[in-house]
């Protein structure tokens, strides 16, 4: 393979430069400079020999890189240039991640400019995706401080210049996960500086950094980041070619010359999502999810295989249904999501991203949780499970209402809202006016909670009933007739959601989701239940396949796999005795 | 039926849709039209979420230009489609700080109403946003006397001047609350519905119920409702079917485990 003979031809150029004496240079340089006027020609040699030592230290360095590592950014680079996808994403997926493990779990990758760069002799486009790569590793294991802030800022710069410049687009293809994370990573970045401004301006009163960042407001600005994302949804024209494959025309069609190579196609999908990221971030739920009006979350495109985006798409989108009292909904997204996970446990474990898929759904869990207080409705069976396993005791207590359950909300939305953010620099001269965007919006949240607060114990009164009177539906709650009058039309207001049933996200049908049911004739109360009855049939059935388990286990059988090569084999041994019999027969 | 977040209302002229679906929406300059645009859903009636959301996200990233005539113009505005969400959409996409010292005051003892805003902070706008929310709690809460009472104040004439322009608020509420009271009552007594309408005399709700309810009379001293269709009684308590139908796959599994045994036992 190529890699082998670059590999010998670095070696062996080390091989040799190794015995190259520096300190032979030194007295050519100072005799120059002993010299009272230089001429040009002197100079020039003078930084040629500057030039070569700076290489030299520079291989030095690079003769410093463990072996495993060379190879790797070396066959890597090789992959790109062949633009063989297939290999790029086992460099990525596997190579990466084990070198990062085994020499790089806490100290950053090797420099991209001093050491990756000469290696690769300076292949920018290479350069700058390693970059990126070398930053979101420090960002994950270290700590970035205001300069790799801004480094990593410039460095996505360039690679979006390098993708968007139309006079020459690249024939780069980039392996469909790849190009998730790398939109996925710079919107993190760009939530995660605003964050620390905010906290630098909150907290440390480190000076310097704050001129900094005053005399950079274009860094890591939000109009920056929608232009990127607004940019590569309309150079794919992916609403147009979204709405062709939605109306079974052919996407390509409409797709333009630029829209049709595959690297702007994937990264105009991921822009969209991105979009739906970036303005539940900044507040704006609506648009969110009508920037996602083109996507059909019910079928299964090629983008849905990249497991990270499914995650946080379904999460936003349940999020923003949720923000948009769309409880029905927002169950409903969260609960496809994590079933999906929890069917699919045995494939994360190994990826490098099991710690982020493990916290969404811790979060996933508690926001369930949270809709599920507020809109009571029946669970798939193995979600309701661990939701009672991991916030069992919180659920019980918003469900109880009352005074008692708020802080239980408020916990768990801090805890599971995403990192919210401001959309301009926070006031630099006045600290104290800068409201933390989650208490916000916490708050806002919280004022509509507080209003179901006499939910839970109405209902219960309700379900004892087929008919009640208002008076004594009062003395029981301890409260004033005519403010129990509005207490029973807000529950029934509450029972009406808005569910989506087809279209885009923002559409839906009003219906009834609650299982209790009122109308008020003057001052009686009818009351309703539909009670579902239980379907025993699924639950037999399940059953049965379990008992056999257990019994299986009980007479020590071999597992599955075994299991079944033994009935092949007896099914085939069985097969050819029956053959034979009636052969002989 | 109500508004949906996402459908395009009719009234919305086109080049207001023209800026929705491109990226004008971001152009500061495009708020001189939005604005004018609420002035006119005020004057005529109309109502327009995203056109009204998609200003405030301008008023967003460029704080410089927030007019807060047009914010609380905006907030009045959601407050006549409630029970929508909207107010509450609304009140996300504003600064943080306006509603920082809001804080729902605490009920009476064996009231669920809350109180008004504690005390005046300095910001002026603030303090007309306070009220705003507090107003929208209250049709939250469905505590519509309170909710006339505090707006109709004479102590406090701010909350009648934020909503004075837009032209037929009161009415807009009315047809939210009858919205209420049609879905969730089949009866309701005249003094209850005048203190609900704010009216003050009958013939005021009968000519109410006859304008607006369709199917509802007046019965001595209540209106009522004559539409059957929705009648909720004892009776209509359902019970689902407890069999439901199973389909033949749902079998293979069991059948494939009993063929299986068969095979290992003999």
């Amino acid at each position: 393979m190529d890699t082998e003979q670059v590999a010998y031809d670095y070696d062996d150029f080390i091989q040799k430069t190794g015995d190259y004496d520096f300190e032979d240079d030194e007295p050519l340089a100072t005799d120059l400079i002993d010299h009272e006027g230089f001429d040009e020609e002197q100079l020039l040699q003078q930084q040629q020999i500057f030039q070569r030592q700076l290489q030299l230290q520079q291989q030095q360095a690079a003769a410093q890189l463990p072996d495993a590592v060379r190879n790797f950014i070396l066959y890597f680079h090789h992959c790109m240039k062949e633009n063989n996808v297939y290999d790029l994403h086992g460099c990525y997926e596997n190579s990466f991640n084990r070198l990062t493990e085994k020499f790089y779990k806490n100290t950053p990758w090797p420099d991209p400019h001093g050491v990756v760069a000469p290696l690769v002799n300076n292949d920018q486009p290479f350069v700058t995706l390693y970059t990126e790569l070398y930053y979101r590793h420090l960002y994950a294991k270290l700590q970035p401080n205001l300069e790799d802030r801004f480094a990593s800022y410039d460095n996505y710069c360039i690679w979006f210049n390098y993708i968007f410049d139309s006079s020459s687009p690249p024939e780069l293809e980039l392996p469909t996960n790849w190009a998730w994370d790398i939109i996925d990573e710079f919107i993190y970045q760009f939530n995660s500086f605003a964050l620390y401004r905010s906290r630098i301006v909150r907290k440390s009163h480190n000076e310097e950094e704050i001129q900094q960042l005053r005399e950079h407001p274009q860094t890591w600005s939000t109009y920056t980041v929608l232009n990127v994302l607004y940019s590569f949804i309309q150079k794919s024209r992916m609403n147009e070619q979204l709405e062709a494959i939605k109306e079974g025309r052919d996407p390509d069609e409409v797709a333009g010359e630029d829209g049709s190579r595959p690297l702007y196609k994937t990264f105009g999908y991921f822009s969209i999502l991105g979009l739906l990221r970036v303005h539940t971030l900044l507040g704006d739920f609506t648009l969110a999810l009508k920037t996602m009006e083109g996507i059909d979350l019910s079928k299964k495109s090629k983008y849905a295989r990249v497991a990270g985006a499914q995650f946080t798409t379904y999460y936003y989108v349940g999020f923003c249904y949720m923000m948009m009292r769309r409880y029905a909904d927002a169950i409903k997204a969260f609960s496809h999501i994590l079933l999906y996970i929890s069917r699919t446990k045995g494939f994360h474990n190994r990826s490098a991203q099991y710690d982020s898929v493990t916290k969404r759904s811790e979060q996933m869990y508690a926001l369930l949780a949270i809709c599920v207080a507020l809109c009571p409705t029946r669970l798939d069976d193995s979600i309701h499970t661990t939701l009672r396993e991991k916030n069992g005791e919180q659920l019980a207590r918003m469900q109880r209402g009352g005074e008692e359950s708020l802080p239980v909300f408020e916990e768990l939305f801090s805890f599971a809202c995403p990192k919210f953010m401001s959309h301009g620099p926070p006031d630099y001269d006045n600290p104290a006016n800068n409201v933390d965007p989650l208490q916000h919006h916490l708050k806002v949240f919280m004022m509509d909670v507080k209003r179901t607060m006499l939910t839970p114990t109405l209902r219960s009164y309700l379900k004892l009933y087929s008919t009640m009177n208002i008076e004594k539906l009062a003395t029981f709650l301890e409260m004033d007739p005519e403010e129990l009058r509005s207490a029973l039309v807000v529950f029934k207001q509450k029972s009406r959601q808005v569910r989506w049933t087809e279209g885009s996200l923002l559409d839906g049908e009003v219906v009834n989701v609650s299982d209790l049911d009122i109308s008020l004739e003057g001052d009686l109360i009818n009351i309703s239940e539909a009670k579902i009855g239980r379907k025993f049939g699924d639950w037999f059935l399940r059953n049965t396949t379990k008992y056999y388990a257990v019994q299986d286990t009980i007479l020590n059988k071999n597992p599955e796999k075994q299991e079944e090569k033994e009935h092949k084999d007896k099914r085939r041994e069985r097969r050819e005795k029956n053959a034979e019999k009636k052969g002989s027969k | 039926m109500p508004s949906l977040s996402g459908s395009t209302p009719l009234s919305r002229p086109p080049e207001i849709e023209t800026i929705l679906t491109t990226l004008s929406r971001y152009n500061p300059e495009t708020t001189t039209v939005l604005q004018e645009y609420v002035v006119t859903q005020c004057a005529s009636g109309s109502y327009d979420l995203m056109a009204n959301l998609a200003l405030l996200k301008l008023y967003q990233f460029n704080p410089e230009l927030m007019r807060d005539e047009t914010v609380l113009n905006i907030l009045a505005k959601s407050l006549t489609v409630f029970p929508e969400p909207d107010f509450t959409l609304a009140l996300h996409l504003l600064p943080a700080s306006l509603l920082h010292q809001y804080s729902s005051a605490a009920s009476t003892p064996n009231s669920t109403i809350p109180l008004p805003p504690a005390a005046d902070t300095d910001d002026q706008l603030s303090n007309s946003v306070h009220r705003l929310t507090y107003l929208n709690s209250l049709l939250e809460l469905a505590a519509f006397p309170s909710f006339w009472r505090i707006l109709s104040s004479d102590v406090d004439e701010e909350y009648a001047d934020l909503v004075a322009d837009v032209t037929g608020f009161e009415d807009a509420i009315r047809r939210g609350i009858t919205k209420s009271i049609t879905l969730s009552m089949r009866s309701l007594r005249v003094e209850t519905a005048l203190s609900w309408w704010n009216f003050t005399n009958k013939e005021a709700v009968e000519q109410w119920v006859e304008e607006e309810m369709p199917g509802w009379v007046i019965e001595g001293d209540s209106i009522v409702s004559k539409d059957e269709g929705d009648a909720i009684t004892a009776a209509t308590s359902t019970v689902q079917p407890a069999t439901g139908k199973i389909k033949f796959e749902q079998f293979s599994r069991v059948i494939r485990r009993v063929y299986e045994n068969e095979l290992l036992h003999h």
